[in-house]
């Protein structure tokens, strides 16, 4: 398979009544994961709880998933879903996969299956790394996608690992602080050192690159990781209309930078250079999201955004953070 | 019909008070901010929670409060209100906001209509008060949310209530959000301005077994993991969930669509309606509207040609959904 107007033609097993935000980054990324695992293979999803999960399977009514009128007997086109606790999907996909090499080898199953397992921020760095790492460790042959919101929304938008520094989050409310004063989780560093043959972080505002990386994390060898930098309407409190270019900002600006790469091969940084004056500002992604509306004020005239008086010692350990996020970027790429 | 007064419901038992709305459209906040108006009284005793499901922004929401000079020693859903809200008028479509509500009950609605048009729709006997809570939310506050004049609209009902109190707790209510302290002021002007607009009229368009509240038999065939009815969007049709009075239009009179298939990819629902074409690849031709659009703009946004744009709706009340977009 494989361009972007082709896989745009393909049919997803995820489909429209989910009970997500209007606008919610995780629904498109479902909805691609959905149409490039419509390739003939039978994929089992391990879904971890989250928005994703609670908004898409709530018993009895899982419309949010399926495959229309289509027969459950066409084996190529089925699909399954395994629900667990927080920190249980990358640990109920490694044990799907060694059920199905069982079953392969005493000739039980002679067909292929592809799993993917899908959580939250909150439940894989924050309740589950443990067994985030251990399924990365044990090199199972699965795709791990992680949707990063770098909040746990599904609770009311309290602090995550993931979260930016000196976002406003309910646990770390810019009252007196100036918000998260923790530095994030090295999430992309920790699944290299544990042993992912492939390692991603896209969103699906990168359309071509993120299908591409998807199909490529079903054939490495090893584990599979995928970071999906997700914006949250609710929890970013940002307009209606703006997730994809809130993502694209994001990533051009050196927050959650476009990466991917694969053991032996190295990697490589799309769409963010490493020099600062050929990025977009910072201060660009922050104006449009009242989370950092403490740091930043935009001019309701002329649309500029600045920073806000007595804020600017803030603005520059977060740019000094930017970009010291970009260079590792830059160093994790160059290993093999 | 005799009319139900809340005031001395209040006074000699339990005024029992129900709101319906949308999650995002400041019930919430409303119901709060009566609780804690009535808690500011003596001798009063106020119990208030909003309920919602797992279901985000725009799906139902309820919320509940339970007013009284004595103990109040019940604890269960209100489901036979005195005094009932309805702060958005998509929500009805979702669930029926005077269900249980005895006849001379009575009902707030945010709306630009008149009493005697809600009641002749809606078929509500009993007091019916009405206010344009959007447009002066969109007048003061350059947003249309109506909660600060659904909230004085709800005392105004209830009535024998200092107007001062009335704005002080509300506005204490916003600085505990940490709303900054110029929107606090324009909310103090949307307040007064919103005593003058209340309309309000005694009607009586009830028909027989019209809102009667279902019998509670038992829990018996409810499904495993089904809290309620408002768990999902009617039929979870989820194009409820989009901004009330508006809907996403396609126009594509000179073929512009280029086949880029942006918007096909970025549709978090997936309803983007194409054809095969032998030379762009794919050619948009609409999307299903009407069925799960929840009007998140991704699309209006993203599209190079700019085919997609954001239509008035003015048809809320029409339950077939029926194309009547006017530009």
């Amino acid at each position: 398979m494989s361009g972007y107007k082709e896989t745009a033609r393909q049919e997803s097993c995820f489909r429209p009544g989910s009970t997500l935000c209007p606008g919610c980054m995780e629904s498109v990324a479902f909805q691609n994961i959905g149409r490039v695992t419509d390739n003939g293979v039978k994929t089992i999803f391990t879904i971890g709880t989250s928005c994703a999960e609670v908004s898409t399977l709530a018993f009895p009514n899982v419309v949010a998933w399926g495959r229309g009128d289509d027969s459950p007997d066409d084996f190529a086109k089925s699909f399954s879903i395994l629900h667990n606790v927080f920190e249980s999907a990358p640990t109920l996909a490694e044990a799907t996969r060694d059920v199905a090499d069982q079953l392969t080898s005493i000739g039980a199953l002679d067909r292929k299956i592809q799993v993917i397992s899908a959580s939250g921020d909150g439940g894989a760095f924050s309740i589950g790394l443990r067994t985030l790492l251990h399924t990365i460790h044990r090199r199972a042959r699965v795709t791990i996608v992680v949707l990063v919101n770098e909040i746990f929304a599904n609770t009311g938008f309290q602090y995550s690992p993931a979260t930016m520094p000196f976002a406003d989050t309910s646990t770390t409310p810019a009252e007196g602080t100036p918000g998260n004063l923790n530095p994030p989780l090295d999430y992309i560093h920790l699944a290299i050192a544990a042993g992912a043959g492939m390692v991603a972080q896209l969103s699906p505002a990168h359309g071509k690159m993120f299908v591409k990386a998807i199909e490529r994390s079903l054939e490495v060898e090893g584990t599979a990781v995928i970071f999906i930098p997700a914006p949250c309407i609710s929890g970013w409190k940002f307009e209606d209309g703006q997730t994809v270019e809130l993502a694209l900002l994001g990533a051009r600006s050196g927050v959650f930078p476009a990466f991917t790469w694969e053991r032996g091969k190295g990697g490589t940084v799309k769409d963010c250079p490493q020099d600062a004056s050929e990025r977009p500002n910072i201060t660009e992604f922050l104006g449009e999201q009242r989370r950092f509306g403490h740091l930043v004020g935009k001019d309701k005239v002329t649309g500029e955004v600045k920073v806000k008086p007595g804020q600017e010692e803030n603005m520059e350990k977060l740019t000094a953070w930017v970009q010291s996020n970009v260079d590792r970027m830059y160093s994790l790429a160059a290993m093999k | 019909m005799k009319v139900l007064d809340p005031r001395s419901i209040l006074e000699d038992g339990v005024l029992e008070v129900r709101g319906d709305g949308k999650a995002g459209g400041g019930l919430v906040l409303a119901f709060q901010s009566l609780a804690s108006l009535f808690s500011s009284l003596p001798n009063t005793h106020v119990q208030e929670w909003p309920f919602f499901s797992s279901a985000r922004r725009g799906a139902n929401i309820r919320s509940f409060l339970r007013v009284s000079a004595k103990p109040i020693d019940v604890g269960c859903e209100v489901t036979r209100p005195v005094l009932t809200l309805l702060m958005d008028e998509a929500a009805a479509r979702s669930a029926d906001f005077a269900e249980g509500v005895p006849h001379g009950g009575t009902y707030v609605i945010n709306t630009r209509r008149t009493p005697e048009e809600c009641a002749k729709h809606f078929h509500l006997s009993g007091r019916v008060l009405t206010v344009p809570g959007d447009d002066i939310g969109t007048k003061h506050l350059k947003h249309p949310i109506g909660n600060v004049s659904a909230y004085v609209a709800m005392t105004e009902a209830i009535g024998g209530l200092p107007m001062d109190e009335v704005v002080g707790i509300f506005l204490a209510q916003l600085k505990k959000r940490r709303i900054p302290e110029a929107l606090i002021e324009r909310n103090r002007d949307a307040m007064n301005a919103t005593k003058v607009s209340i309309q309000s009229g005694i009607f009586d368009e009830a028909r027989a077994g019209d809102h009667a509240s279902t019998r509670f038999e038992g829990y018996g065939d409810l499904p495993i993991g089904a809290q309620t009815r408002l768990r999902l969007a009617q039929n979870n049709k989820t194009s409820s969930y989009a901004r009330s009075g508006f809907r996403l239009v396609f126009a594509d009179p000179a073929n512009a669509c280029t086949g880029c298939s942006h918007c096909i990819v970025n549709c978090p629902e997936g309803i983007i309606t194409w054809e095969p074409d032998a030379e762009r690849g794919v050619r948009v031709t609409g999307a299903e509207v009407n069925t799960f659009c929840k009007l998140c703009g991704e699309c209006i946004e993203i599209c190079p040609e700019k085919l997609f744009t954001e239509g008035k709706y003015e048809e809320v009340w029409d339950d077939t959904h029926a194309e009547e977009v006017t530009k």
